[in-house]
């Protein structure tokens, strides 16, 4: 990122930070005992399951304002082989590259969790990151959009926790749909209520594009993403909002917009509630998004997650538990719409990669 | 049994004396007879699999000419079963049903170009200097275990599987390559290969691929028809040789690279006119291409333009493993991998 982030509604907020990074020259909003280490890591989630030989994408970012020339050295689970453990890097000042290391051998367990240790040595210096990686991918599959789980046994759950309120998101693919099953725990459902109204409800935003479409950094650039939302209307029922899609200017997506001119009527949704759940299952038509996103095994692509809920835990962000650096906030990544509650800081940005694979089996 | 009706059941299947419903062989080849190949592919455009399939079928029986047809391996990719029976109900309306084999794809690659969805290729093997032997072993058990959860199983019942399909295969002392499309895909192909090595040795050369292994689509086809959770094998026997090469590689410039170095190795090692160029790919190299013609593109640039290339797109490859930790075996299972083999006189 060589620009800040546009901050919308929370720039005046940040502006004596940003005035004293900018002091620094260092443009993005590391905190400063991060800004002490010369680079910063992060590990991807893997596009498919650990069993079908991912790799394991590490970025590494230069935080500082000399070339850094450094090993980066992977770790992965007991059990793993990856084809090459490290790699050398070299990164003008501020850059990020990405290094991928191929795994041989892979074990999936049932928590879709992994723990990474990544290191990278330069610069006189020693980096250690741990990181939890889920595979973050989406079998072929016809599922029936009813109101019934049962279809979803053979999906690969992602599953995160913001204030102890679990959330798990499956995705299917097939020729003509892209679906998603998502799970929120929460203690009380808060429809959308009928007629349209500013009080805050619940519901589930998603984002997906193109794994090769920033989120653009002005007002006036390009929205470069798929964004809906699920909204519950009954403990039984929702509807589908389309927030945005490529070619949609970005500063149209920072208006609080009614919903009730975004309704898409082309997805098939269901919403239900059990056990203090609430369930939202969708499937989009690829019609839409094809052109950007053709269906495909092994296609990849970036698919994000907001979970609403005003009157319990707040935004649950998939970029934040997918691993994404502080400084990725980006109010611009995600809509504003009529009935939505923002927390104190923007959202992570939406470009979590996601994969399409054949099966987890 | 009259020299009529004799000669009525030949040509029903192929020429092929038929053992079992689940394993054939062809006339014993000839020395110094013609090897014959030749690969057709058609895109549907129609949404027709039934006259696609015929379509390519009558374009494989002019390609073949005098040559009488032994196998007719298939590589599809239509969706779901109807349209995959339809297919082979096309085929089959013009070919004689026992010598069709294959399986389900992610699609298919010939010297004319690259497919999609909906399309059909396929590779005739004839001519009086090659035989085939084939054999089907189903219900192999094991498409809803995952190698984590059940390695141990999987490898018990792969390899049990392995040795039932390699012992159902005629052998001879021209036997030169064998060909294996299941229902096993990466890593489970791996226990298959070895199933069928405790049966033909470590050292025999062994290509083929793995079907698709999208829910629904994970059929292999034999005599015809479509079979789950199954696997077919082909021994190619006669006066000819084989060279092979594996490469893995799952970046676009890698994909790209491997392509053309595996491609001239395996053609280097053979020597001579190749007969014709299989190539058993992986569909997530695919999937990482920027352009999915570059690869190919890399690959006639080894092998050039005019070779009969028989190439598709499967959920995992079986042939010369492109890993560090290969063992002491000929050819492996692996995933991410194209494997080659150059047929030569």
């Amino acid at each position: 990122m060589r620009h800040p982030p546009f901050l919308g509604p929370y720039a005046s907020r940040l502006v004596p930070i940003a005035l004293v990074l900018t002091a620094a020259s260092a443009p993005w909003a590391a905190s400063r005992s991060e800004a002490a280490e010369p680079v910063a890591l992060r590990v991807d989630s893997f596009a498919v399951s650990p069993a079908h030989t991912p790799s394991a994408v590490v970025h590494v970012k230069n935080l500082t304002q000399a070339c850094y020339e450094g090993v980066v050295r992977v770790k992965a689970p007991a059990g793993w082989s990856l084809k090459m453990e490290q790699q050398s890097v070299a990164l003008a000042a501020g850059d990020t590259k990405q290094l991928r290391y191929l795994v041989q051998r892979g074990v999936a367990v049932e928590e879709n969790s992994y723990s990474l240790e990544v290191s990278a040595a330069g610069a006189g210096a020693t980096v250690a990151h741990r990181q939890n990686v889920a595979a973050a991918s989406a079998p072929y599959f016809k599922p029936q959009v009813d109101g019934d789980a049962s279809d979803w046994k053979d999906a690969i759950p992602v599953t995160w926790t913001t204030r102890a309120k679990a959330t798990t998101v499956s995705t299917y693919w097939n020729r003509k749909q892209f679906a998603v099953l998502i799970a929120v725990a929460e203690d009380r459902l808060v429809p959308l209520e009928a007629g349209g109204s500013s009080r805050t409800f619940d519901a589930v935003q998603l984002a997906i594009s193109s794994h090769d479409a920033p989120t653009d950094s002005a007002p006036d650039g390009d929205a470069g993403r798929y964004e809906f939302l699920l909204a519950p209307t009954s403990p039984s029922a929702g509807r589908c909002f389309l927030l945005a899609i490529p070619g949609t200017r970005l500063a149209q997506t920072q208006s609080v917009r009614e919903l009730e001119a975004l309704a898409y009527g082309d997805a098939e949704l269901a919403v239900w509630r059990k056990d203090g759940i609430t369930y939202y299952e969708c499937a989009v038509p690829f019609k839409l998004i094809r052109d950007d996103i053709p269906p495909g095994e092994g296609r990849e692509f970036c698919l994000s997650v907001l979970v609403h809920d005003p009157d319990g835990t707040g935004i649950r962000d998939w970029g934040e538990a997918a691993g994404l650096w502080p400084w990725q906030r980006n109010r611009l990544a995600w809509s504003q719409w009529q009935g939505a509650a923002w927390g104190e800081r923007p959202p992570f940005d939406n470009k979590t990669p996601w994969g399409m694979c054949s099966s987890k089996y | 049994m009259r020299w009529s009706a004799i000669a009525v059941l030949l040509v029903l299947t192929g020429g092929a004396t038929i053992a079992a419903e689940d394993r054939w062989s062809s006339a014993p080849a000839r020395p110094g007879g013609d090897v014959v190949m030749r690969i057709v592919s058609v895109e549907d455009e129609d949404e027709n699999p039934l006259a696609a399939g015929k379509a390519a079928a009558e374009a494989l029986k002019r390609a073949m000419g005098p040559s009488a047809l032994k196998v007719v391996l298939v590589s599809e990719c239509f969706e779901d079963r109807e349209n995959k029976e339809k297919t082979l109900k096309g085929i089959t309306s013009v070919l004689p049903e026992t010598i069709v084999v294959g399986g389900a794809t992610y699609g298919s690659f010939t010297q004319d170009g690259c497919t999609d969805y909906d399309s059909v290729c396929l590779l005739g093997i004839g001519g009086d200097g090659i035989a085939v032997s084939a054999a089907l072993v189903t219900d192999l058990g094991t498409a809803k275990l995952t190698y984590d959860g059940h390695q141990a199983e999987i490898q018990e019942l792969l390899h049990t599987a392995g040795r039932k399909l390699a012992e159902k295969l005629r052998r001879t002392d021209q036997d030169r390559l064998l060909i294996l499309v299941a229902d096993a895909h990466a890593p489970k192909n791996q226990s298959l290969v070895e199933g069928m090595q405790q049966v033909v040795g470590k050292p025999f050369p062994i290509t083929g691929g793995c079907a698709n292994k999208n829910a629904g689509q994970t059929f292999v086809y034999f005599g015809g028809k479509a079979h789950p959770d199954s696997a077919v094998a082909l021994m190619l026997a006669g006066d000819f040789r084989v060279a092979l090469s594996g490469r893995q590689a799952n970046e676009n410039e890698k994909v790209i690279a491997t392509a053309r170095d595996g491609a001239q190795e395996a053609l280097s090692k053979a020597g001579g006119k190749p007969i014709a160029v299989l190539a058993f790919n992986c569909a997530g190299r695919r999937s990482k291409l920027k352009k999915h013609e570059d690869e190919l593109a890399a690959m006639q640039s080894a092998l050039g333009e005019e070779v009969p290339l028989f190439g598709c797109y499967c959920a995992g490859e079986i042939g010369p493993v492109d890993m560090a930790e290969k063992g002491d075996a000929f050819s492996g299972g692996a995933g991410w991998h194209v494997m080659f083999t150059v047929l030569t006189k």
